[in-house]
């Protein structure tokens, strides 16, 4: 059982690894690939300060914006454009640091709290650059190298995420997310681990805005640090199941069975679309499918990967 | 000279920042009966707003009646819709973890995503015999569709102020968002009155939507900058006080007016964003005083 | 007037708070339930008045079955119940909290003038306090206030969950007074208190609760016995 579950989460991640090989010259195929790993590596990381601590931030894309803001300045600034994108990892660090304050609040005040920074920071970056910034490319990195930089994020994230999973972490994360004070009164130092938290989903979203941006090779404010980098993610995470590894990797294909069937865009019907979801899986299925559907129903047990 | 020129001005602008506020103050008064009844932030608050703005600008273009009309139609047609919405997506929700905020984030989603299929980004605003107008007072302009909405706000408020603290029903509202374990030992119906609150929020709602058809030309994603005054006036005044909640709607607008007069017109939300934050920040226990914490 | 029959009542998923509980509460008495602490007796009162629902059993008024019933019904059918916490309405005026209590009755407006001043005849502290917000009142008062609010409904069973809790010794002394006047109004009072003394004086039936069981019950004279050892077991520890 243990050898079909490991390879059950294995299998996806070389499928990803072959699919630019496979496509070969498609590159609608390979950019479609390319997104579906950022919006899925996004959902990961905030499955860590969302799902697992259970803070809810709701203006996530503000790190996302933010990297691949500052990796357009490195590169023209003459950086080389993958360490442009660690610089926007570390850019995001630095903002998550710099939000820690907001931490002290609780529940809706942090969401309502992330959320105006993030349009705030949205707003101000919108009039220095309404219509975006240019990035100095490298023409030796293309969609094939950008997409498995953004591959190699990915696997490493699902392997952070496995860590904690299996380590002391899951339970200080998971009882700072039922009941903050009593974890505190036991002992767990909340303050510590949504510091944590957050700086570690911020860095990894920093880095994908950072390979997003490069890829576009342009970085519109408004499409960068819109709040759909927030809405997805925290979809598929909120729709798979907070806090798992298999969570958010569920909610992600049932984003992808959406898009598809919307035909790749994101328009107004698709949001039409999630927000229906939404409302249904929290008057329906507030714990996610994964909880609901798989454990609850099919009698699969609770693991780590689970 | 130069100076008695820019007092005048600055007159002026205060002038039509106090109009505004009064608006401003309905705005957020129905995000503060929710809240305090119902201990859920209605993000989607907002695009009530817009919505019944939509109800109204199409509710004058078929019917041709007079706006003023067609506003006071649009309250009962949005109460109606917060009570369904109440109905089918607020009533039984688990009150655990995020579940109500995650849900009107839906709705919001809803909402707009609606709004933008049936009726396009472009912007709409209705124009009346009298946008243009202004009554004279001295050396000032005040615009009659502001005055108009202070007054209705104005109204509206003192109205719903009577209505909560000199009748039964408004009592037991109160009753409810204070104490809903202890109100229901009373006989009182908790969710029923709930139900209620939510219809009248949104019907509040609907009338501040209708006064902003009026006011300035929207598009169904202007729902967020709404709900972001909501939340600033309730961060500013607290939910128990109406009184509170005009004077909160009036600093806010000033607050803007100024804003946006000094830094420049791109600005005017972020100085919102950051009394936002500042508040949340100094008050980090939350943001309403009068509310006890009732937790662990 | 109130039967309970089988009651489980069940914290979170199998942890059974109340296990299988019977007792009987009989008309215009006072009927006690003793316990130590964490015995379950504040989820007995919950449960009686509807904020708790059981996992089995049935609660049984007058012949009529609430158990089903929300808590806002059974107030209509004679049930009043004051919470351990503090629960007036701060920041309303004490006669804003007591017409509140009228809540079943604001239809008839005689009939709640009538039952006001009855009401404040039970509890003359309340007179001279009716502009006052509630909030400001002493615990003791506040205390007095929520009784005088329940009472408002003219309930037939009236329960209290540990009236004297967190009051001064006279405040005790006040409230039961209170209670022993509700009594000879034809009020049947159900309450539970961990001041034992005061709790058994007042009683005409006591049963005794503990750890979700009901060890003993009746007739105050007649399990006096069992009473005192019981007691005498929790103050010292000992077993016998």
């Amino acid at each position: 059982m243990r050898v079909i579950k490991t390879s059950l989460a294995i299998l996806p991640i070389f499928a990803l690894l072959l699919i630019p090989i496979a496509a070969a010259d498609n590159r609608f195929a390979i950019t479609l690939a390319l997104i579906f790993i950022i919006y899925l590596t996004v959902a990961l990381s905030w499955n860590i300060i969302g799902g697992m601590a259970g803070q809810l931030n709701l203006g996530h894309a503000a790190f996302f914006g933010m990297g691949a803001y500052s990796m357009a300045v490195s590169t023209i600034l003459g950086f080389h454009p993958y360490l442009g994108v660690l610089l926007g990892g570390l850019v995001a660090l630095g903002l998550s640091i710099a939000m820690i304050p907001l931490l002290r609040l609780r529940g809706d005040y942090f969401a309502i709290g992330t959320l105006s920074l993030a349009e705030a920071i949205k707003t101000a970056i919108l009039n220095i650059h309404a219509y975006g910034i240019r990035v100095t490319p490298d023409p030796s990195l293309g969609l094939f190298e950008n997409y498995y930089f953004a591959a190699s994020i990915l696997v490493a994230t699902i392997f952070v995420t496995y860590l904690i999973l299996n380590s002391r972490y899951k339970l200080a994360f998971y009882s700072i997310r039922e009941n903050e004070k009593l974890a505190e009164a036991n002992g767990i130092n909340p303050t510590k681990y949504k510091v944590m938290a957050l700086m570690l989903s911020a860095s990894i979203t920093g880095l994908v805005g950072g390979i997003y941006g490069y890829n576009l090779l342009y970085v519109p404010a408004e499409h960068v640090f819109s709040i759909e980098w927030t809405i997805i993610p925290v979809f598929m995470v909120l729709i798979g199941g907070r806090g798992t590894l298999l969570g958010p990797l569920i909610g992600s294909l049932i984003y992808l069975a959406v898009y598809y069937t919307l035909q790749f865009t994101i328009t107004e019907t698709s949001l039409l679309a999630f927000g229906i979801i939404l409302v249904l899986v929290m008057k329906f299925m507030p714990n996610g499918l994964v909880e609901e559907v798989l454990i609850k129903r099919l009698g699969v047990k609770r693991t780590s990967i689970v | 000279m130069l100076a008695g020129i820019e007092v005048i001005y600055i007159i002026q602008l205060f002038l039509g920042a106090i109009l505004l506020g009064g608006l401003y103050a309905l705005v957020a008064v129905g995000l503060a009966l929710i809240f305090g009844v119902m201990r859920i932030l209605n993000i989607a608050h907002g695009d009530f707003i817009i919505l019944s703005a939509y109800i109204t600008f199409w509710l004058s273009q078929i019917y041709k009646l007079d706006p003023l009309l067609t506003i006071i139609l649009t309250i009962p047609i949005a109460s109606l819709v917060g009570f369904v919405t109440y109905l089918s997506v607020i009533r039984g929700l688990t009150k655990s973890f995020e579940a109500p905020i995650v849900s009107s984030f839906g709705l919001l989603l809803i909402l707009q995503a609606s709004m933008l299929i049936a009726w396009s980004g472009d912007p709409r605003s209705i124009v009346t015999p009298f946008t243009a107008e202004s009554l004279v007072l001295g050396p000032y302009l005040l615009p009659l569709v502001r005055l108009i909405a202070f007054i209705v706000s104005v109204a509206a408020l003192t109205l719903l102020h009577y209505f909560l603290n000199k009748t039964y029903l408004g009592r037991a509202i109160k009753a409810v968002s204070q104490d809903s374990e202890a109100a229901s030992t009373l006989g009182i119906p908790v969710s029923r009155i709930q139900a209620l609150t939510f219809a009248l929020s949104v019907g509040m709602a609907g009338l501040a939507g209708g006064l902003l058809s009026l006011l300035l030309s929207f598009t169904p994603t202007l729902g967020p900058e709404y709900l972001l005054k909501a939340l600033v006036i309730l961060a500013l005044s607290g939910i128990g006080n109406i009184l509170a909640l005009l004077i909160g709607g009036l600093v806010l607008s000033i607050g803007e007016t100024y804003g946006s007069f000094f830094l420049g017109s791109g600005y005017r939300n972020v100085v919102a964003y950051i009394i936002l934050i500042l508040i949340l920040l100094l008050k980090p226990a939350g943001l309403f005083r009068s509310l006890k914490e009732r937790e662990v | 007037m109130l039967k309970i029959e089988n009651l489980t009542v069940e914290y979170r998923r199998d942890i059974e708070i109340l296990k299988n509980i019977s007792l009987f509460v009989p008309e215009n008495k006072v009927t006690a339930v003793i316990g130590p602490n964490g015995a379950g007796k504040s989820t007995l009162v919950k449960t009686i008045a509807g904020l708790i629902r059981p996992k089995r059993g049935s609660i049984t008024l007058d012949g009529v079955r609430i158990d089903g019933m929300s808590a806002e019904e059974r107030v209509k059918h004679g049930i009043g119940v004051v919470l351990q916490r503090r629960s007036v309405f701060p920041q309303m005026t004490v006669k804003e909290n007591l017409m509140l209590g009228g809540w079943i009755i604001k239809g008839d407006k005689k009939a709640l003038e009538e039952t006001l001043e009855f009401v404040l005849e039970l509890f003359p502290d309340l007179k001279q306090r009716l502009a006052l917000k509630a909030g400001s009142l002493s615990g003791g008062l506040q205390r007095v206030l929520e009784i005088a609010r329940a009472m408002m409904s003219r309930p037939k069973l009236l329960l209290l969950d540990e009236p004297s809790a967190g009051l001064s010794p006279m405040m005790v002394k006040h409230v039961y007074r209170l209670i022993d006047n509700l009594k000879k109004n034809n009020t049947t009072i159900f309450l539970v208190d961990q001041n034992i003394r005061q709790c058994v004086d007042a009683a005409d039936y006591v049963y005794v609760l503990e750890l979700g069981e009901i060890k003993c019950g009746g007739r105050k004279e007649e399990i006096s016995e069992s009473l005192f050892n019981l007691i005498k077991e929790w103050l010292y520890l000992e077993r016998s």
